[in-house]
């Protein structure tokens, strides 16, 4: 379903063009720059962002201990405590393991299991915050908030920028906050709260006016848009920019794409996939959610996706021991579906996979603390881990470390990953500048002001 | 087509006649002589006149409503008609989380972007709206406020005075906007009751598109 027609925001920026109006009014010259340079990248890369809400414990997954030498009665000296027979384990199992080389969390699921070699975690990294939204904003963007207030684009944004231009919905967002604050409108995310929401913007109202009449509408509207007084506002602009590209999806009728409740065979292994219940609640759920962003970059609508992978991981109190592991582990066997999908697509008639052509990136906004408070709870903590799997990154390798007194965040050497004290402690943006460069944009459009983490690249 | 062509030739003849603002003050003022004020004996520094205002500076930015604002505002304009689904819940509700509305747990800003869910959501919604206080008022069922004093049975060929007077009381109540009788900027809104109720043979056609017209447009859902 590769979109080649002519579509109504390429014929608005062509118009808009012919009347001197410029799309990218306000930014700085260096941006336009780079915005312009946006074709020449050329890379047929996609990105899916995967967001594990409300703070992870990565004792229980990314960044685990072995509870043999973190004993309850060393935790006066490393100040860590895996804690994992105070786990309400219901069977599961509740010790870490070695996949490959790396030693993984007891609800790592089946991305250790089944995608261990190819995973790729960052380990040690500091948030530089203990509050919710900093932290996301922070991830989001690779640059640290003006107090709650997101400073910049998100990277997707960024992504969807310089490499979506094609795309009908370049940037999709299902239930992950997304920024544009300097980027051209088309790259704004599309961000919804479910996939049942998806498919309401995408599906023709209930009540429609006879084509005339709406396109008499249109062209009034489109005719006043273009008037001097519109063209002096930029919200007017982005309003009508926004007009047409809603119009545009409509008419794309791609609703089928992601109606997960129909009843046909396609469906039916969607469905069978992802874990997905044929009902409405089952389209808000974070498996329809991850389902739905494999369509959008397999079907070609979208260059880059962020998906909320799970719920409830805010666990300060008891609702540790039942929750967080179960919590993570339905997000990691979420991507894991994801990775299996991909996986099984050919990319065109190329003969690679389309996991071989998308970067994975799962991550949350911090962790909890390595000791257990008096709730039987854990508390927010800045050091963090990431993972990342596919297109461009090195698999079956963990880089940087946290530390195994207080478990806190550690400086590595950036191109080796090794820990190195004059090197530097591995945050968000050297994370994003990485994706980035493995991408070919190898100069800092976003001004992250960092390095790429290049330990991570292939 | 023929509307068309002259819709497209009419659409800025209709621009307002509104006092010029700053942000519309042609460049005609030469900048005065650089001052050559020097730093420490190094001589001259640049200009040091202000930059000119961009296009959205120098008078006050157009602002969306936020979903509680513009819900109200449909009722108040429809003569109290909500955009509801069968089962009676306000769609906005139904949609407040992915149209950006805080939920003071992940989000405590509205999302005050005119997006494109913003958009796609509005329109159902004007049409929704538009449709079923038109047609009820069309049927008899709903106290005239839309059509005004303008009989259903009115048309653009009869009664085309009625017709633009009452045009001006709903671009005074969408847009806020009192448009003395003549002004061009009523022309527009005329041109689109007149080319669509020629193209649907229906004054009720006419009224509604009117209506979703207005309600679509950015001086209704911008403060």
């Amino acid at each position: 379903m590769k979109n080649d027609d002519l579509t109504r925001r390429r014929f608005l920026a062509t118009a808009l063009g012919g009347l001197g109006v410029t799309a990218f009014g306000g930014l700085g010259a260096f941006q336009k720059l780079a915005m312009a340079g946006g074709p020449e990248y050329g890379s047929t890369r996609r990105f899916i962002f995967c967001y594990f809400p409300g703070g992870w414990d990565t004792l229980l997954g990314l960044d685990p201990r072995d509870p043999a030498i973190f004993t309850e009665e060393a935790k006066a000296t490393t100040l860590v405590q895996p804690a994992y027979d105070l786990l309400d384990d219901d069977g599961h199992t509740i010790d870490p393991a070695w996949f490959g080389d790396l030693y993984l969390g007891p609800y790592i699921g089946d991305l250790g299991a089944l995608h261990g070699d190819k995973l790729c975690v960052v380990r040690g990294m500091s948030m530089e915050t203990l509050t919710h939204e900093v932290g996301r904003r922070r991830f989001l963007t690779g640059k640290a908030p003006a107090g709650l207030t997101a400073r910049g684009s998100s990277t997707a944004t960024w992504l969807a920028s310089l490499l979506g231009q094609d795309e009908l919905i370049p940037n999709l967002s299902l239930r992950v906050e997304s920024y544009n604050v300097d980027q051209p409108n088309y790259a704004s995310g599309l961000t919804v709260d479910s996939v049942a929401d998806l498919l309401a913007a995408l599906q023709p109202g209930d009540v429609r006016l006879q084509d005339l009449s709406e396109r008499q509408i249109d062209l009034l509207l489109s005719e006043a848009a273009a008037c001097k007084k519109a063209q002096g506002s930029t919200l007017w602009q982005e309003a009508e920019d926004s007009r047409l590209a809603a119009l545009d999806l409509v008419e794309s009728n791609l609703g089928e794409a992601f109606d997960f409740r129909a009843n046909t065979p396609e469906m039916e292994a969607i469905r069978d996939q992802y874990g997905i219940a044929n009902s409405t609640a089952g389209l808000s759920t974070p498996e329809a959610s991850m389902a739905a962003a494999a369509v959008a970059i397999t079907q070609n609508l979208t260059r880059v996706a962020s998906v909320a992978a799970t719920t409830g991981l805010d666990t300060h109190f008891d609702n540790w021991t039942t929750d967080q592991g179960p919590g993570q582990e339905r997000g990691f066997n979420a991507v894991a579906r994801l990775v299996e999908d991909l996986s099984s697509r050919e990319f065109g008639t190329t003969g690679d996979s389309w996991m071989d052509h998308t970067t994975i990136i799962g991550f949350s906004e911090f962790s909890r603390t390595p000791l257990i408070n008096a709730n039987l709870g854990r508390d927010h903590a800045l050091t963090n881990a990431c993972f990342l799997l596919g297109a461009g990154v090195r698999g079956n390798v963990a880089v940087g470390a946290a530390s195994d007194v207080g478990y806190g965040p550690q400086a590595i050497d950036l191109d080796t990953g090794a820990l190195d004290p004059d090197g530097e402690v591995p945050r968000p943006e050297h994370i994003l500048r990485a994706l980035m460069h493995s991408a070919g944009i190898e100069e800092d459009v976003a001004d992250l002001r960092v390095e790429p983490l290049r330990a991570i690249l292939e | 087509m023929r509307f068309l062509v002259v819709l497209l030739l009419a659409g800025c003849a209709s621009e307002p006649a509104e006092p010029i603002t700053p942000a519309e003050t042609p460049a005609a003022v030469e900048p005065g002589p650089v001052v050559d004020v020097g730093i420490e004996g190094h001589g001259p520094v640049g200009d040091y006149h202000p930059t000119r205002p961009g296009p959205d500076e120098g008078e006050r930015g157009l602002r969306r409503m936020d979903l509680d604002q513009l819900s109200a505002s449909i009722e108040r304009v429809t003569g109290g008609v909500a955009w509801l689904d069968p089962n009676g819940t306000d769609y906005f509700e139904t949609y407040a989380a992915t149209l950006g509305k805080p939920d003071f747990g992940q989000r405590t800003q509205e999302d005050l972007r005119p997006s494109a869910l913003f958009q796609k959501f509005l329109g159902d919604a004007a049409r929704a709206t538009c449709t079923e206080a038109v047609g009820g008022e069309f049927a008899g069922e709903r106290t005239p406020h839309l059509l005004g004093d303008v009989p259903p049975t009115a048309t653009w060929a009869t009664d085309r005075a009625l017709i633009e007077g009452n045009l001006r009381e709903l671009v005074l109540d969408f847009h806020g906007v009192d448009l003395p009788e003549g002004d061009g900027r009523l022309q527009p809104w005329a041109f689109l009751f007149e080319s669509t109720e020629h193209t649907s043979d229906s004054a009720l056609e006419a009224w509604t598109a009117v209506c979703v017209g207005l309600m679509t447009h950015p001086a209704f859902y911008t403060l």
